[in-house]
């Protein structure tokens, strides 16, 4: 019992390959999508999944086996065609993988683990988009959708069993995060930028449209001042101002040119009384620095200048490749699952897993029924026995002939499609009589009922025919 | 009767500590609730227990010390409970404050059941429950406003020396901490001005005088004044974080002092060491 598909990952990335070739992979200017293209040109394929970023362009498909050599020229041609490569100088940069290492790729793919920043949460929003251009351009199938939804599984898994998500990894959002722990809500406070420089806006922007409301600026130039503070609705300061503008401020971003230190500890611990002693935040993202490193040891005043910022990152950085290891582990209990279920997809298995599962059910069904009737002979004892498994199975009889006969038309369709119906993929869970009544219509409440009644029994009627 | 919702709220408490540890640790927002849940099953049985403990000691007019470390549990939890209701969320502190209640649990467990209340006959005035219930809840905001302030402590270094580790992302915001020990100060003020002048009443109606500058009464006095000046600074001139964390942490030490030396050794009116 051999696999008669093989999965066969074809791609580059930011680890592979410089941007000057991944940019040319990306088919963004191409006037259709890659898939509908491959699909027209090549048909050694079952099923293909298309996925770019800008860290990455990857090319999923399911093949036969006896078609990848046949495939992979197909697919270069196709690839020398639509970009200006030749094959051979394009080949050192692509990784080529098959079956497992293909699915336990896109797993790592999907939670992070392969971008430039570990544990980025948007990498599995582009894996979706792709599945849904593969859906739309009718290129996925079972082992394909199969394939993703596990991948979506195994990335909402990791994420939240590990904390690869964890700790900010950006200056600005690091920034943020301490300005929260120190301040609690945001809602209410006041941001002070010290320079009208573009960082300074930026990391103003990060602060309002998480819910700061009012905006002071402090600048060299009023009318550079004014501008920007009309654009946040705020206050303009000279510089001269500032401290004025410190004393209304719960958190300061400072990012002029000035060559030496604009907030100085002085500055700071005059105004710390009219501020009545309350929390102070300043950002210095200035280089050289415009804030005097001292103001940190002033009680309630915070000073983190751009390299504690940076080591801030850092530190989570290294905590989230620790907890990568972690994420290891899941996706390869996950990826061992996913070859189980690939392998099971053929006849032989689905036909055990199939009559096991209805042996256990007629087992249970003949144990409740002997227990009831305790005054049998050994001989109508058996009698019940034969009568369930012959009952059993030919009913399972249709199923069975219907995949042994379909099996070399419809493939792995059909098997798919029983093992969904039987809930073969399942742990095994008992029946309720309760269930079973459910799902019948009520007799008692329509009179139409009747007629669904012998429309039953007479599609039963057919089916036994 | 009494043993057995002692005992399950013990039980009880300590799983919920597990939850919270649980919380603690991962940050799930399940664990804290299934945490609070137990929590707020185990606080069902201690007020159980203190509604019979109550009907108890009103009819043998007798009043045990070591009742008094199990209503002083009793209390740190009903007040998470109500820091809970306030918009400010500070669930963590759950992790911080059962240890303390556990152990006020096992204490009134294991302390000797012959230490009575110098005053129990005379449990029939009204003033007397009234002293004796505001002076243990201004111990109670007393303890709480402690576990917070640590906590401020523990989160201020962090941020402060740029070391971002084990309780940064764990702990509440600074500001929080620092509003729910405020107001663990302005309760814990006005229960203890009340213990104080219900006491002198009483003392006034049942022994002729209002004030006798016994040990406790002393003791007391000097944490009143350590309450005074850090509300006063506070309002003024701003006294808040660390140096009003650490005025808890000394007022902590002087109710130490009188809840545990004084009460228990020193000999004389108003102490249990006779």
């Amino acid at each position: 019992m051999g696999l008669d598909i093989v999965i066969l990952l074809i791609g580059l990335n930011h680890k592979t390959a410089p941007i000057e070739i991944r940019e040319k992979l990306t088919f963004k200017n191409s006037s259709s999508h890659p898939l509908e293209k491959i699909k027209k040109e090549i048909y050694s394929f079952k099923e293909g999944l298309f996925l770019s970023t800008c860290n990455r362009v990857e090319f999923y498909f399911v093949l036969d086996p006896d078609k990848k050599n046949q495939f992979l020229k197909d697919f270069s041609s196709f690839i020398e065609k639509e970009s200006t490569f030749k094959w051979e100088d394009l080949e050192p940069y692509l990784y080529f993988f098959e079956n497992e290492k293909a699915v336990k790729h896109l797993f790592e793919v999907a939670c992070g683990l392969d971008s430039m920043v570990i544990g980025e949460p948007q990498i599995l929003g582009q894996v979706k988009s792709a599945y849904k251009d593969a859906l739309n351009y009718r290129t996925s199938g079972i082992v394909l959708n199969r394939l993703l939804h596990k991948c979506f599984f195994v990335a909402k898994k990791v994420r939240t069993e590990t904390g690869i998500g964890g700790g900010a990894v950006s200056i600005s959002y690091a920034a943020f995060s301490l300005a929260k722990k120190i301040l609690g809500s945001l809602r209410d406070k006041t941001i002070l930028l010290v320079g009208a420089g573009e960082m300074a806006e930026l990391a103003c922007m990060h602060f309002v449209s998480e819910g700061v409301k009012k905006v002071i600026i402090a600048n060299r130039t009023l009318s550079k001042a004014i501008e920007l503070a009309e654009k946040f609705k705020g206050q303009a300061y000279s510089l001269d101002e500032l401290p004025q503008a410190l004393i209304k401020a719960d958190i300061v971003i400072s990012s002029t040119g000035a060559p030496n230190y604009i907030i100085t500890k002085n500055m700071v611990s005059s105004i710390l009384k009219p501020r009545k002693y309350k929390p102070l935040f300043i950002i210095d993202i200035a280089v050289p620095r415009d804030v005097e490193p001292e103001v940190n040891k002033l009680e309630n005043v915070y000073l983190y200048d751009i390299d504690d910022l940076k080591s801030v990152v850092e530190e989570n950085l290294k905590e989230r490749k620790k907890e990568a290891l972690r994420a290891q582990v899941i996706i390869e209990t996950e990826v061992f699952k996913f070859q189980k279920w690939l392998k099971e997809l053929d006849f032989y298995p689905t036909f055990r897993a199939l009559s096991e599962k209805v042996e256990i059910l007629r087992q249970n069904e003949l144990a409740k029924t002997l227990k009831k009737l305790k005054n049998l002979s050994e001989e109508e004892k058996s009698a019940i026995e034969i009568l369930t498994k012959s009952l059993v199975q030919k009913l399972i009889y249709y199923p069975i002939n219907f995949i042994k006969k379909s099996y070399h038309e419809e493939g792995r369709y059909a098997i798919s499609l029983i093992r969904q119906i039987f809930e073969l993929d399942e742990p095994f869970k008992e029946i309720s009589d309760a269930e079973i009544e459910n799902l019948y219509p009520k007799v008692e409440e329509k009179p139409q009922s009747e007629e669904n009644i012998t429309k039953g029994t007479n599609t039963k009627k057919i089916l036994v025919q | 009767m009494t043993d057995l919702f002692f005992f399950l709220s013990f039980c009880i408490y300590l799983i919920s500590f597990i939850g919270f540890g649980f919380y603690f640790k991962s940050l799930k927002k399940e664990a804290l609730k299934y945490a609070q849940l137990v929590l707020l099953v185990g606080f069902i049985f201690h007020t159980l227990f203190w509604i019979v403990k109550i009907f108890q000691i009103l009819n043998t007019s007798l009043l045990s010390f070591k009742y008094l470390f199990n209503f002083l549990s009793w209390e740190l939890v009903l007040i998470y409970f109500l820091f809970t209701i306030l918009p400010i969320k500070i669930y963590a502190t759950g992790f911080f404050l059962l240890p303390i209640v556990l152990i006020l649990l096992l204490l009134s467990y294991f302390f000797p059941q012959e230490i009575f209340s110098p005053f129990s006959p005379h449990f029939k005035s009204l003033w007397f429950p009234l002293h004796a219930f505001t002076g243990l809840f201004s111990h109670g905001f007393l303890l709480f406003g402690t576990v917070t302030s640590l906590m401020y402590i523990l989160q201020e270094r962090e941020i402060k020396k740029k070391h971002l580790g084990l309780f940064f992302r764990k702990l509440p915001p600074l500001e929080y901490l620092d509003k729910v020990t405020e107001k663990c100060l302005y309760l814990g003020f006005i229960f203890l001005s009340l213990a104080m002048i219900s006491g002198a009443i009483w003392s006034e109606i049942a022994f002729g005088n209002y004030w006798r500058w016994s040990p406790k009464e002393v003791i007391t006095l000097i944490l009143w004044l350590i309450y005074a000046v850090l509300i006063h600074q506070r309002v003024l001139i701003g006294w808040r974080g660390k140096k009003a964390s650490y005025m808890f942490l000394l007022g902590f030490s002087i109710w130490l002092i009188s809840f545990f030396v004084i009460n228990l050794f020193s000999k004389g009116f108003h102490t249990y060491g006779s």
